[in-house]
């Protein structure tokens, strides 16, 4: 079954056009990663999605509906900020979004204390949401989002701004719903969080759909032409060798693209320098990204 | 119909736990209640400790001596409860200062030892009666010196004074019979003769229509108030809802025009709340003077009407305002147009407070916007508006303009709650109104 279903949807905004034409199946059950730079659309895309904004052209259903008032009780939408009632207290605040999906109180209440327990948060239950730390209200609002049980969850970048230890017990909140069913479209600028999280990357650039496919998949598609190395101190640059055609610098390594034999590449700079590190490896995705949409970029591919 | 519901209560509920809204209802019934408890409590705790004044006098009247009289006249009479004899007004003790004492001194000392004698307790006040006070010279008074110039002992003081002083102007001539030719004539306002029901005719009712215009202006300042609270708050709240981006949430659960409507439906319950424990407030105050009478109960029935029809009308175009702005600053520009609507029926108020029943005052409180301010007043004034259909005509104007107000505010809301940056301008939000 298809959880979301966009067919040729078109948005504009007076001669801007925000989404072009764009056609995309996310199947029940998938974590999808929607990336793209700022602008290119994908708030847009998620608003349709959500019904907050109206196509212009085009159909949209969602998890089987094309009336897509209907299906909101059964979305769950954490957006890019952090949204709650700074003077409602923890508590309130679940409940009331919680009431907002058609949930009754006595069905609500278990399921916030299992949730708060679970982000030890409980002794904040009663506390006013302007007493929070960032990570707790963050937390608040991931319970906000998910308290109805959701059959689809869309996240916009649910993990920034968070320490390492609350964006583990979020992704692992994340994943166990994927685990129990629930559709996740996860919005985020986080490549490599993308690379762990998601089944099917979707990419929107400019409007238009650039990327959709599972990871491995996409990776094939930009081939291995990627080279990551680390050499000795006082290498010579490695810039301007024949086929050489980007380099980008991550400080403990180098990831390199490089048209031609990778043996002739390692055999030339073991004459330069002292090679510590050489891996033929696929692209990153954040390397894909800053093909597609940096500024090196050629035209808009649509795929 | 459940999410505006449960929009409007949770918004009721924020309302209503805001530090504003509490003090709103605590400070009514400490109003209306302080009015019944505060005169006596006030009376009983009067200082009734004796006020000694020294006169001076120097008109060569002798007013002295009757100045005291009339004291010890008041001392005996006139400060004591009635019923229960119970003291509630200080005795004045008038002293004539010792001649011995003022003996060789120039006024400015004497007045100065006096001064003195105020400032050290010893005296309350004393009073100097200038030469030239009987012979009514056009220069010539009385100047009364304390530590404090206001209350009743200068008042009675003054009162005694004149009246001493005119029998001294007119002795030997026969001053009451000549007050009594000159006493003014009352005119009482009645209202006008009736024939009862019982066939007789019924005059020399007295006039309540003064109480009864105060109640109908004291119900309209009510509405105007409700809807002032309400609506700048609903704006407010919209305005911050954006800010910190929780619209984006609601609209991910609830239809914009259901989020509108529950948030308008919420001020409805708290400018009822308020109205209808104002209003019983004010009923209890009536009621504890024997006046309840002047609050008809059908008049309160139209207040409530006005009541929801004016915080729709205006919490719709407030709410807009508040979707279509980012931020405060914006939102005061387009604030300003509103605000004059909202303000019309205070301009015109006075005019249909003096002729209720005019040609203008009818129009007016026909107008939509001022129609709940208006015609309540007129209401309340007898004999109301002279065409019964008046009211309704009135109400239904004021519905109709709601509900059109409420439909192109679900436009702007819808649009502009999304929107961020530069506020639009006001023909922005009419293209938003008819072409979104």
């Amino acid at each position: 079954m298809v959880a979301i279903r966009i067919a040729g949807v078109t948005k504009r905004f007076g001669t801007h056009v925000a989404v072009n034409n764009l056609s995309l199946s996310v199947p029940e059950g998938a974590v999808y990663g929607f990336i793209g730079p700022n602008g290119s659309g994908k708030t847009t895309t998620l608003r349709m999605i959500l019904n907050i904004l109206v196509p212009d052209q085009g159909e949209i259903e969602v998890l089987g509906r094309k009336d897509l008032r209907a299906a909101k009780d059964e979305i769950g939408y954490l957006p890019e900020e952090r949204s709650l009632y700074k003077k409602m207290k923890v508590r309130q605040a679940l409940r009331y979004f919680g009431a907002l999906k058609g949930m009754r109180r006595r069905d609500l209440d278990p399921r916030i204390d299992a949730w708060l327990e679970r982000f030890d948060l409980v002794k904040w239950a009663d506390k006013k949401i302007e007493t929070l730390s960032k990570g707790m209200s963050q937390k608040v609002q991931f319970i906000a989002t998910v308290v109805a049980e959701p059959r689809l969850v869309i996240l916009d970048e649910p993990f920034s701004g968070l320490d390492p230890v609350n964006a583990d017990v979020l992704r692992e909140a994340v994943l166990e719903l994927h685990r129990k069913g629930s559709t996740v479209v996860f919005s985020t600028h986080d490549m490599e969080m993308a690379e762990k999280l998601c089944d099917v990357i979707f990419m929107i650039f400019r409007g238009n759909k650039v990327l959709d496919a599972p990871l491995d998949a996409i990776q094939k598609q930009y081939g291995e032409d990627t080279i990551r190395l680390r050499l000795g101190a006082g290498a010579p640059a490695i810039e301007g060798l024949p086929g050489v055609r980007g380099v980008r610098d991550y400080g403990n390594y180098k990831e390199v693209r490089y048209a031609g034999d990778p043996q002739a590449l390692l055999q030339l700079l073991a004459t330069r320098a002292s090679v510590q590190h050489f891996e033929i490896a696929r692209p990153s995705l954040h390397d894909i990204f800053v093909r597609i949409a940096g500024p090196e970029a050629a035209e808009v591919k649509r795929v | 119909m459940s999410k505006i519901w449960t929009v409007a209560v949770a918004e009721y509920v924020l309302a209503v736990k805001t530090k504003a809204f509490v003090i709103s209802v605590i400070l009514m019934p400490i109003m209306m209640g302080g009015m019944i408890a505060l005169k006596p409590l006030l009376e009983n705790n009067r200082d009734i400790s004796d006020q000694k004044i020294a006169v001076v006098d120097r008109s060569g009247a002798e007013l002295v001596a009757s100045l005291a009289a009339a004291a010890e006249k008041r001392n005996a009479e006139a400060i004591r409860e009635k019923s229960s004899g119970e003291q509630i007004h200080p005795r004045y003790l008038v002293e004539t200062p010792d001649a011995a004492a003022l003996a060789g001194k120039s006024d400015p000392e004497i007045q100065l030892a006096l001064a003195d004698r105020v400032r050290n307790g010893e005296l309350h006040a004393y009073l100097w009666i200038e030469q030239g006070v009987l012979e009514a010279s056009p220069t010539a008074k009385a100047s009364f010196h304390a530590r404090s110039t206001s209350g009743d002992l200068r008042q009675w003081l003054g009162a005694q004074l004149t009246e001493n002083v005119q029998r001294k102007r007119f002795e030997g001539e026969e001053l009451d019979a000549l007050k009594k030719k000159l006493a003014p004539v009352a005119i009482v306002p009645q209202e006008l003769a009736v024939r009862t029901e019982e066939g007789t005719i019924q005059v020399g009712v007295v006039d309540t229509k003064g109480m009864q215009t105060g109640v109908g202006v004291g119900l309209g300042m009510l509405l105007f108030m409700l809807i002032m609270s309400g609506a700048p708050r609903q704006l407010n709240c919209v305005v911050e809802e954006k800010m910190n981006r929780v619209s984006e949430v609601l609209l991910g659960s609830v239809p914009p025009f259901d989020l509108m409507m529950g948030k308008l439906i919420s001020s409805v319950g708290v400018s009822l709340t308020l109205g209808v424990l104002y209003v019983a407030g004010g009923y209890g105050v009536l009621n504890h003077f024997d006046l309840g009478a002047l609050l008809d109960p059908q008049l309160f029935i139209w207040f409530t009407l006005y009541t929801i029809a004016g915080v729709f009308l205006f919490g719709s175009l407030f709410t807009a305002i508040g979707a279509a702005c980012s931020d405060l600053n914006d939102a005061q520009s387009l604030i300003t147009p509103v605000m004059l609507v909202v303000m019309l029926p205070m301009f015109v108020w006075p005019q249909v407070i003096e002729e209720p029943n005019s040609s203008f005052a009818m129009i007016a409180s026909l107008v939509p916007f001022a129609t709940p301010m208006l015609m309540v007043t007129r209401q309340a004034i007898p004999p109301g508006p002279l065409n019964a259909w008046e009211p309704y005509v009135g109400l239904g104007l004021c519905v109709a303009m709601a509900i059109f107000c409420v439909f192109a505010a679900g436009r702007i809301f819808r649009v502009g709650l999304l929107s961020h940056g530069q506020a639009p301008k006001l023909t922005q939000l009419v293209k938003w109104v008819f072409k979104s």
